[in-house]
């Protein structure tokens, strides 16, 4: 028995001396390569940015003579790309594409979820088309639709502007936010085919994240669409219509807003007082006056701020800051006439 | 008698002999996952939460409390965090020092009348300011209430719809809010509760309010603690968030659904725990909501914090912990086993009173009885010395194997030095550091009943040197 116990003990010391050599020997190792890293990187840094600079093929055929390990060749380009504008891409992808490619595409077939995952990121950011293919054999529009490493997958897609993926999204039902998520990828020219598609579909989901995508961008093509839904019987799309109109700097009908300022539904007030004070939409003065003694804070709130942008707004402010029969009113005239902002 | 001894003895072999099973399962389950993301490329996971549009505004809530040293550099901190929208709330809950001159002076701030909602009750408001350099931080002055109640008062003056709670005296990392974020973002509202890995900042070179190199302490009872953080951010919070089962989201730093807090009552200011008593009532409400909504971990760090430097002020420390820990199971007993509550009530609750709680009675009663067995000879020499190294190799193995998930993941101590200082003091636990605390977890159980309360305030150095 004693000896058995022994063997017990010496299992436990064993297993700490396993683990405590092979963390050091990882931690010396992997300095080690970080070390090397750094260097090749600061190696090979000038010679990037000289062919992101000039395009120079002598720069690019120096990189490639440097035998940069993928990892290298991978955080130069990442690193660049946090500070670029959009124009200078195509030379930063075309690297990519010859330094890059071969790794993502075996990554993506990795067994390791890590690498699949990386190599998912990594395309999407430096939008390798290259690797389009892949990529729509691996989408899985079945019980994995919504699993990250597929959102993954249609994030990196709709980066390339994958116009098949328009279908995985009107037939399927997918969150709003993935939706808008997807559609933010998108250019300028496949966002406007997205509101033609919104405006044929009956996927109501769909023509949400599309109004979310027109109030994100404040997209100038959006802007007759979101009018048309603010009609819509479904309150959550009409809802999306006021956000997208009053984060888009844009003169409305101010006959399509003044409903809204009544409308049962505090949300929809809120934006309605929110579109009046940004569009400086002077007769709805009394409407805001009123609005600031709502039981909903947020419609309040939001009125105060409305009259302040308004013409003689610190005015009427003062005067319903003394005046007004509503308490909460009153203290709500008071911030903004104080202030012109305050604790939301 | 020595039947009573015997038996008592096989009760307590039984229990460790449970305790040890379950947290191989414990680092099993987070190994897993762990070693999932093993290799992830972290900085381009994350960086995606940036696009401004999308990312839903944070308020940060600061409650203070005397911290004249820290709260400033903890504003800073906070000021240059990578995160599109986010607003600062220090709420100074009746300081007696010169914490609120001290905001008013280095963020040049005014007096302000606000029309404020009154979601939580709370003590008196005094006043509130705001910066006249930096729009977005704000400072409220109100009656002294406690932690909790100046974390509701600072809820009721939050602008948005998601809040984090820190401590005053803590330093983030600045893509804190993109990590613990990013999981509520991306699950489209399931996610109401984030909470990440807490560091400890003792040993750090810490400049501008910004950990610039990371180093270990000299005192070991620092060190002890910063493999403690290890084992129970890495092994246990993994593994119970992995389940759904998380009851702790660290005072120190976490990121809370507004409405949900609201509902729930906001945070409750008659116990000391108030950041796990939040996290159990929330789960109660989910769970009577029969709501799908989840409470989520994120193994990065994000939030350095200064640990106590000497074993007075941590057994105090320990003390409110412990004591925390108890309330917040006694104002939720009637969860304990019970099955409606699912996994909480089943798992993570008893987990909470068996292990986390009662262990330390049942340690102290295992000493005592090797103590008087050595003396009255009623204990084999042998079972003793054996069940001794055990305990000793055992306890530290759970130690390395958490140092190795940290080694997996974030690798943060740069010298294979660190692993190994680390590793050393991971040995020595059994002999000083866990007899050392036994004293504050039973003297926290104890003190339950008083009514005794406050900051636990800590004398602190401040961690930033500049």
């Amino acid at each position: 028995m004693n000896v058995i116990l022994w063997y017990v003990l010496w299992g436990i010391a064993s297993l700490q001396g396993m683990a405590v050599v092979y963390l050091v020997t990882c931690k010396i190792l992997a300095n080690k390569r970080a070390g090397k890293g750094k260097a090749k990187y600061e190696e090979a840094l000038p010679f990037f940015l000289e062919y992101f600079m000039t395009g120079d093929p002598s720069a690019r055929l120096a990189i490639k003579e440097l035998r940069l390990g993928h990892e290298v060749s991978e955080k130069i380009l990442m690193d660049y790309l946090k500070n670029i504008r959009s124009g200078d891409m195509e030379r930063v992808q075309e690297l990519a594409a010859d330094l890059l490619s071969s790794k993502y595409k075996k990554e993506l077939d990795s067994r390791k979820w890590s690498g699949r995952i990386n190599a998912l990121y990594a395309i999407e950011k430096l939008k390798l088309d290259s690797c389009r293919g892949l990529l729509l054999k691996k989408l899985d529009t079945g019980k994995e639709l919504l699993s990250e490493e597929n959102i993954q997958t249609m994030k990196a897609l709709a980066s390339l502007n994958e116009q098949c993926l328009f279908d995985v999204m009107l037939e399927n039902d997918m969150p709003e936010r993935v939706l808008e998520e997807l559609l933010m990828r998108y250019d300028l020219q496949h966002m406007e085919e997205s509101i033609r598609m919104a405006e044929s579909t009956d996927n109501k989901t769909f023509r949400r994240a599309v109004l979310r995508m027109i109030a994100n961008k404040g997209l100038h093509a959006g802007f007759m669409f979101a009018e048309q839904q603010l009609q819509s019987p479904d309150s959550e799309t009409r809802l999306r219509a006021l956000q997208a109109y009053s984060s888009m700097n844009y003169m409305v009908d101010p006959d399509k807003i003044s409903p809204f300022l009544t409308s049962p539904v505090w949300q929809e007030r809120m934006y309605a007082a929110r579109i009046c004070g940004k569009l400086k939409l002077e007769r709805f003065k009394p409407d805001l006056s009123r609005l600031i003694a709502d039981r909903v804070w947020w419609v309040r709130y939001h009125a105060g701020e409305a009259i302040s942008r308004l013409k003689d707004g610190d005015v009427v402010l003062r005067y319903l800051a003394e005046e007004h029969e509503d308490r909460f009113a009153r203290d709500m005239a008071r911030q903004w006439a104080a202030s012109g902002g305050g604790i939301e | 008698m020595e039947s009573f001894i015997f038996y008592l003895t096989i009760g307590i072999t039984v229990y460790m002999a449970a305790i040890s099973i379950s947290y191989i399962l414990f680092f099993l389950l987070a190994a897993k996952k762990v070693h999932r993301e093993k290799d992830m490329n972290r900085e381009t996971y994350f960086d995606d939460v940036k696009d401004s549009q999308r990312a839903y505004p944070v308020s940060i809530i600061v409650p203070a409390y005397n911290e004249e040293t820290g709260v400033t550099s903890t504003v800073r901190s906070l000021l240059s965090m990578d995160y599109p929208e986010f607003e600062v709330v220090v709420v100074d809950d009746g300081s007696t020092d010169l914490t609120a001159d001290r905001m008013i002076q280095a963020f040049r701030m005014s007096e302000i009348r606000v029309a404020m909602r009154t979601f939580i009750k709370t003590k008196e408001i005094v006043s509130v300011y705001r910066s006249e350099v930096f729009g977005n931080v704000t400072l409220v002055r109100k009656k002294n209430g406690g932690k909790a109640d100046a974390l509701n008062a600072g809820i009721n003056a939050s602008r948005y719809s998601y809040f984090c709670a820190m401590d005053g005296d803590s330093i983030l990392e600045s893509d804190a809010l993109l990590k613990t974020m990013k999981p509520i973002i991306e699950s489209n509202g399931n996610v109401v509760v984030t909470g990440g890995s807490v560091r400890i900042a003792n040993g750090c070179k810490i400049s501008k309010s910004k950990v610039e190199e990371i180093g270990l302490p000299r005192q070991p009872v620092v060190i002890m603690q910063i493999i403690e953080y290890f084992r129970s951010f890495l092994i246990g919070r993994i593994s119970l968030s992995h389940m759904n089962l998380l009851l702790i989201i660290s005072g120190a730093f976490g990121v809370f659904n507004k409405e949900l807090v609201v509902k729930a009552g906001g945070y409750n200011v008659n116990t000391m725990g108030e950041d796990m008593e939040l996290v159990v009532r929330i789960h109660r409400l989910l769970k009577e909501e029969k709501s799908k909504q989840r409470i989520e971990y994120i193994p990065d760090p994000v939030c350095w914090t200064e640990a106590p430097g000497t074993m007075r002020i941590l057994h105090r420390q320990r003390v409110r912990w412990q004591r925390g820990l108890a309330e917040t199971l006694l104002i939720h007993k009637d969860m304990m086993f019970n099955p409606k509550y699912k996994g909480v009530g089943m798992v993570s609750l008893p987990y909470y009173l068996l292990v986390e709680l009662l262990s330390g009675v049942v340690e102290a009663i295992a000493y005592v009885i090797v103590i008087l067995g050595m003396l009255f000879d009623f204990v084999n020499m042998d079972i003793a010395l054996f069940m001794l190294g055990v305990t000793i190799l055992y306890g530290s193995l759970i130690s390395s194997l958490s140092i190795l998930l940290e080694e997996w993941t974030f690798h943060k101590y740069p010298k294979a030095s660190h692993l190994l200082i680390l590793y050393f003091w991971a040995l020595t636990e059994s002999f000083w550091y866990r007899p050392l605390l036994l004293a504050a977890r039973l003297q926290g159980l104890f003190t339950v009943f008083t009514k005794k309360k406050s900051w636990g305030e800590m004398s602190r150095k401040g961690i930033s040197a500049d």
